[in-house]
Parts: structure tokens; C-alpha cells; sequence
């Protein structure tokens, strides 16, 4: 497990666009699942999302992220109907409870639990699909311009992390060579045999910190001002993504402006439908976003609009 | 409705990631030995998480070395150290909104051994397995202010107490975690660091 990123590189067109592209498009996306509050466009959201995970070949790890997040889905559903009280119909009168005082379950809470429910899983795909599409150094490649010595921890921290655990399985042999045996004894013994191998990974790890540093003051590390180098391409698909990103989050704030994509749920749910402006600033909303999606399909069936973007 | 808190409190987990980072390493800047030592304690403390958050749930001997390494290291590597900590980790466990929280968390948890270096400067491992206990119930209450203000509503203490109760049991196996590999490995631990630090230390005349 701990041999690998979880990225994948599997030359696929999300893959390919520059990272701050599809950061600002996901950053995007990512404030309007927190901003909207109505269920349409939250489900909205969500088809988009899957669509795009779809197309990043990445159904198995979505259901991964998913089963994380069912138990924090089950705290959103039943705390919020628990404690909702401003909610008109009444669908259970509950004994009075001391602390929370009488449970009245009402049908708008159940609903407005749901409903966040669904922003919960909007967020979690969203991390999915960021997890799927950006290889984390050119993120780190990205921001070494503005926070050198932080990215620079993180590269080394990244790369030192398998060493690690592949030194603790050596560790591990070299004592079993000498004759402690791991899986005998009871529990406190076997606690201070493995305490010993805690010791012997933290002194060599920190000797080696000491030799990287070392060989980090040899190469004239801090002597001067750092120079960057970026082989990010700026390509006509990241203009697109970014154009199209920042029109999607103007829409959707103009929407907002005049009430699209707001919701009411208390005392009485609102109408889902409630004009046409609703769908068409949804309409408008989705179809910038899915420029990427739709890329995504033209890069793979259009060999012009290939050699175009 | 009126004002998106969930919004506001991802956003501000997110600047005050970025902000005390870029302070932190702007002000003195880092020298090479504080840059390796970081990379290599965040890199254990990662391993510690990754492996044992898997494998034992809750039970990770990662907090006590993070809080150690404040103490013994002061407020920037500590700081540092814990920040990373989720961070490296999340790369192979998967990234997400909740990364810049846990960084600030597991940040503070390291600034907090700094704190207790300048409040009892012979403070012995018992005290720091005692604060290691109380941050493993602090953390969970932290982490769930974020969860509690994008997913609930209203924003009451009642909700708050409700979301935090539902993670209780989660927190308790934290602390006990965090009390029983701080009690067992916090004497030797603080020793090997402190002897670094001592190397650390160079002078140049």
C-alpha cells in the first residue's frame, strides 16, 4: 500500500491539464457544493462529479472514498432531525428527553438531514476526483515558487515515507535474526520488543537526517536566493478550464444574487421547482462546468479538436 | 439562512494553513539541519499514522512524538512536524477538505510542547503524556467544529454536543492510544531527540 502514491498516472486528458487549472476548476466546485443549499443543484453537482470520475477511471477508489463516508453520512441524517425544531410537519411526537427536550421529529428536518447528506457526498467525490487527476509534485511543483522550504519538507518527507517503512521491516529481520521472536510472549512483552524496534528506526532515521543535512549544506543549500524551474505547459485546454471555471462561478453568484440555488426548508420546504430561472441558472452553471467533461470526450473521439486543444 | 458558515470555516482552515506556513518560514528562515529533521520526523509521524490508523483504528503512537518534538525542538519544528504530519500521510490515504483542519490540529499539538518547554522548562514525560491524553479529546473537538458547521444546522450547542458525542467513543480511543505509547515510549523518545538536539546545535565561530 505504502509503496505507492495513491495517484496514478494513466495518460488520461484530466491528467494532463495544468495542475492550477484544474485547482481553481475543483476550488470551484468545491465553494459552490459549500454555497448552494438547494437539493436539485446538489444533485447536480453530484451526476457531474461522477461523470467526471467516470472519466478519470476511477469508479473503484470513488466507492473507497464512499464507505469513509458513511458513518459521518449517518451522524449528518439522524443529529439533525434529532434537534431540528423549526420544522412544521410533524411526523413522530417523541418523549421529552432531558437535554434536547421533547423529540419532535419533523419531515422537513429528515429532509434538510438528507439534503446534507447529499453536500457531504458532493465534497467527498470532489476529493476523490482531486486524489485522481493531479499528481501531487506538480502541485508541490507549482507552489515551490512562493514556499520553497515547505515543499522542499514535503518532497523529502514523501520520499523518506516508503524508505521508512521498508527500514522497519529490515529492522524487524535484523531482530529476528538475533533471536527475538515477535509473535511469542504475552502482551506486555511482545509491547517492549517492538518498542525496541520503535527506538532503533527513530536513532537512524534522525543519524540520516543528520547526513541529509549534511549533504544539503554541500549542495549550498541557503546560501543565496532559489531559483525555480517550471516545465508546466499552459495549453489551450487549461484556458478553456480556467475561462470556463471562473464564468461557472460568475453565473452561479449572479444566480444567487437573485435567489437560484437558495433554499428554504424551514417551517416548510419550499417548492423544488419553483421557476424557470431555477433551471435555467442551473442550466447555465452546469454547462461551464462541464467544459472539462466535455474535452474529456471530444479529446477521445475528435482527432481535430485533439490536435486543436 | 444568512450567513454560509461552512464555507467560511473550510476557506479559514485553509488561510490559516497557508499563512502560518509562509510566516513560519519566512521569519529566520530554516536552516538545513531544522529542514532534514523536519522531513524526517514528519515522514516517521506520517508512517506512524498511515500504518496504525489502518490497521489499529485509532490507536497511532504519532501525537506523543509530535508533541515531544515541540517540546524539545520549540515551536517552529513542532509546528512544522505536526502540520505535515496529515498532510504526508493524506497523499497515500487520500486528500481531502478535512487536510487543512487536521494540519492545523496536529500543527498546534506540537506548538503546545513548545508552550509547556516555556511554561515548566523541567517538565518530565508524565506531563506531556497528560497534555498527549487531553489532546487526544481536544483534537476530535477541534476536527469537529469543521464537520459540525458545513453539515448542520442549527448551529447550536446542542448540535455541536450531539456531532461530538457521536465521535466519542472515536476520541476516547485516541487519548487511550496517545496515553499508552506516551507512557510507554515518551522516556526514551524525549532522550534520543534531546540528544540531537544537542547535535543540532552547532555554532560557527
Amino acid at each position: 500500500m505504502f509503496d505507492r502514491l495513491f495517484y496514478r498516472e494513466k495518460g488520461l486528458f484530466l491528467q494532463s491539464l495544468h495542475p492550477a487549472a484544474v485547482l481553481v476548476y475543483l476550488l470551484v466546485l468545491l465553494i459552490l457544493s459549500l454555497v448552494y443549499e438547494h437539493p436539485l443543484y446538489l444533485l447536480a453537482l453530484l451526476l457531474l462529479v461522477a461523470l467526471l470520475i467516470r472519466e478519470a477511471d476511477g469508479m473503484e477508489a470513488w466507492e473507497g472514498f464512499l464507505k469513509a463516508g458513511i458513518f459521518l453520512m449517518l451522524v449528518v441524517m439522524v443529529v439533525n432531525p434529532l434537534v431540528i425544531r423549526a420544522g412544521k410537519t410533524i411526523i413522530w411526537h417523541g418523549p421529552a428527553v432531558p437535554f434536547l427536550g421533547k423529540l419532535d421529529i419533523s419531515l422537513e428536518a429528515v429532509y434538510f438531514g438528507a439534503a446534507s447528506s447529499l453536500r457531504l457526498l458532493v465534497v467527498i467525490s470532489i476529493f476523490c476526483l482531486y486524489n485522481l487527476v493531479i499528481n501531487p509534485d506538480r502541485v508541490l511543483n507549482l507552489f515551490s515558487r512562493v514556499a520553497g522550504k515547505s515543499v522542499l519538507v514535503l518532497t523529502l518527507a514523501t520520499r523518506l515515507f516508503p524508505t521508512m517503512v521498508r527500514d522497519l521491516q529490515r529492522i524487524k529481520e535484523v531482530q529476528q535474526l538475533r533471536g527475538v521472536d515477535f509473535d511469542t510472549g504475552s502482551l506486555w512483552q511482545r509491547a517492549r520488543k517492538y518498542s525496541g524496534l520503535y527506538n532503533v528506526l527513530l536513532l537512524s532515521s534522525l543519524e540520516g537526517a543528520m547526513e541529509i543535512a549534511e549533504s544539503m549544506q554541500a549542495r549550498a543549500f541557503g546560501s543565496g536566493r532559489r531559483s525555480t524551474y517550471s516545465r508546466n505547459l499552459l495549453r489551450p485546454r487549461d484556458l478553456f478550464c480556467l475561462g470556463s471555471s471562473v464564468l461557472a462561478l460568475l453565473a452561479a453568484v449572479w444566480g444567487l444574487h437573485y435567489g437560484c440555488g437558495r433554499y428554504t426548508f424551514y417551517p416548510e420546504a419550499d417548492f423544488l421547482i419553483k421557476d424557470g430561472a431555477t433551471l435555467a441558472v442551473l442550466f447555465i452553471v452546469l454547462f461551464y462546468l462541464s467544459v472539462p467533461l466535455l474535452l474529456s470526450e471530444g479529446w477521445k473521439h475528435c482527432r481535430f479538436l485533439k490536435s486543436k486543444i | 439562512m444568512g450567513i454560509n458558515w461552512g464555507l467560511y470555516t473550510t476557506l479559514i482552515g485553509i488561510l490559516a494553513v497557508l499563512v502560518l506556513l509562509s510566516a513560519m518560514e519566512k521569519k529566520g528562515g530554516l536552516d538545513s539541519r531544522q529542514v532534514a529533521v523536519i522531513a524526517v520526523l514528519a515522514a516517521l509521524c506520517a508512517a506512524g499514522r498511515a500504518v496504525t490508523g489502518v490497521g489499529l483504528l485509532f490507536l497511532q503512537p504519532t501525537m506523543f512524538l509530535v508533541e515531544m518534538t515541540g517540546f524539545v525542538y520549540g515551536a517552529r519544528v513542532g509546528f512544522f512536524t505536526g502540520a505535515m504530519t496529515p498532510l504526508i500521510s493524506n497523499f497515500f490515504m487520500g486528500q481531502g477538505a478535512w487536510t487543512p483542519w487536521q494540519m492545523l490540529c496536529w500543527g498546534l499539538v506540537g506548538v503546545s510542547g513548545a508552550v509547556v518547554k516555556v511554561l515548566f522548562p523541567q517538565a518530565g514525560n508524565k506531563v506531556l503524556t497528560a497534555i498527549c491524553f487531553l489532546w487526544g479529546y481536544l483534537y476530535g473537538a477541534i476536527m469537529d467544529i469543521w464537520q459540525w458547521t458545513v453539515f448542520m444546522r442549527p448551529l447550536t450547542w446542542q448540535t455541536y454536543f450531539l456531532t461530538w458525542a457521536a465521535g466519542f467513543s472515536f476520541d476516547s480511543l485516541r487519548a487511550a492510544g496517545n496515553l499508552l505509547f506516551s507512557a510507554a515510549l515518551g522516556q526514551q523518545t524525549l532522550k534520543i531527540l534531546q540528544y540531537f538536539h544537542k547535535k543540532m546545535d552547532v555554532q560557527f565561530l
